[in-house]
């Protein structure tokens, strides 16, 4: 139990600390407070500098945390499109501007987050797609083409289950059910590759300074948008709630299971927690470039 | 800091002394996080070892700021007792 909560710390800080950490919980079991604490510690080194790293390295790490803090934000931003996509809501923010001009907010700083991000990864992409041209590095290659890959499967998916939907109407129908989950694995599995192949084709070789440069700056502005969409559906969420609290108290999710006002708290606080930890990672890769 | 002010210590025997000193249980997370937080700063240093269990010790910095920082509460704890015993001494 104590290596696995060791291996929750984040790799630079294993290398320095792993072996005395161990060392102690060997010497003093945790019991659950400890276990806890360590929770805790782990969480934050995760959002602190890492001891004794590079200043190059640690702006490698800010870029994939801000990847990874983002692409966790997306699923929170995709669950709050869709808990006010129906036409009830289209029609109540025709009515209530505020309502409108936060939700347009909020798509306008999404999608500018998904451009500052594409920013980003383009000269990392570039400096990876050099290096496996001139090496003829097959493993860099699978590795860029991880991302679009799975984009794709899963743009794929969402266009079939559309089509599924188009043309059965009614009652929710098992099949429907089924395409949803296989879609929400496929969601999770692109997630999962679009983090975590570019931090492998990072720690491969050595993308350089001038593409950091660049790609540290963009994730700070990612981060930075993430917040102006998280603020817009704060205040989208105060308007629902005064200017159309029946819709706020309708029922939301599958089967009607949730309530729409709760459903976009949660919601909400989820993208906050995401932003903060973008903000955070952008913060020490742009102190480390500038400390450079 | 202050359970380095006397010589260098592992993790283990910072938590015991810490214990001793101040009553305090210092999870093993938070330990971690303020040795590498005082490591970065300069404010600690490890020591080489053949054990697992690697000791720490104060650098001169650190030391510095230890004694700043002991002072000063030193100074504030001595205002804070000196007004107890005159509002005692009117009551």
């Amino acid at each position: 139990m104590r290596r696995a909560l060791i291996a929750l710390y984040p790799e630079a800080w294993r290398r320095r600390y792993a072996e005395e950490m161990d060392a102690l919980l060997e010497e003093q079991p945790p019991r659950p407070r400890a276990v806890f604490d360590l929770l805790r510690g782990a969480l934050l080194a995760h959002l602190r500098e890492a001891p004794g790293l590079g200043r190059l390295e640690c702006a490698r790490n800010s870029v994939s945390g801000v990847l990874g803090s983002f692409l966790c934000f997306v699923f929170a931003a995709a669950a709050f499109s869709q808990s006010t996509e129906d036409p009830p809501f289209r029609a109540a923010g025709r009515g209530h501007t505020l309502m409108s001009v936060t939700r347009g907010a909020f798509l306008a700083a999404a999608i500018a987050s998904v451009v500052a991000l594409l920013v980003a990864a383009a000269p990392l992409a570039i400096r990876a797609l050099a290096e496996a041209h001139r090496t003829r590095r097959r493993d860099l290659l699978r590795l860029i083409a991880a991302p679009p890959v799975a984009i794709g499967a899963l743009a794929l998916g969402l266009g079939l289950v559309a089509l599924w939907q188009s043309s059965h109407h009614g009652p929710e129908r098992p099949i429907g059910v089924i395409l949803l989950i296989l879609v929400g694995v496929a969601a999770v599995s692109a997630a999962i590759a679009c983090w975590a192949a570019p931090r492998a084709i990072m720690r491969r070789f050595d993308v350089g300074r001038p593409a950091l440069s660049l790609a540290v700056p963009a994730v700070g502005a990612v981060a930075a948008l993430m917040w102006i969409a998280t603020l817009s559906i704060a205040v989208y969420l105060v308007a629902i709630l005064v200017d159309a609290p029946g819709l706020a108290a309708s029922s939301d999710g599958p089967g009607g299971i949730g309530v729409t006002d709760v459903d976009i708290a949660v919601q909400l606080a989820a993208m906050a927690a995401f932003s903060m930890t973008a903000a955070l990672s952008a913060r020490r890769g742009l102190r480390a470039l500038h400390a450079e | 800091m202050a359970s380095l002010a006397d010589g260098a210590k592992h993790g283990y025997a910072i938590t015991r002394d810490v214990k001793e000193i101040a009553g305090v249980n210092l999870g093993p997370g938070t330990l971690y996080g303020a040795l590498a937080r005082l490591e970065q700063r300069g404010l600690i240093e490890p020591l080489a070892s053949d054990d697992r269990r690697r000791p720490y010790r104060l650098t001169g910095a650190g030391a510095d700021s230890l004694r700043a920082q002991l002072t000063e509460q030193e100074r504030v704890a001595q205002i804070g007792l000196r007004r107890l015993l005159i509002a005692e001494g009117i009551a």
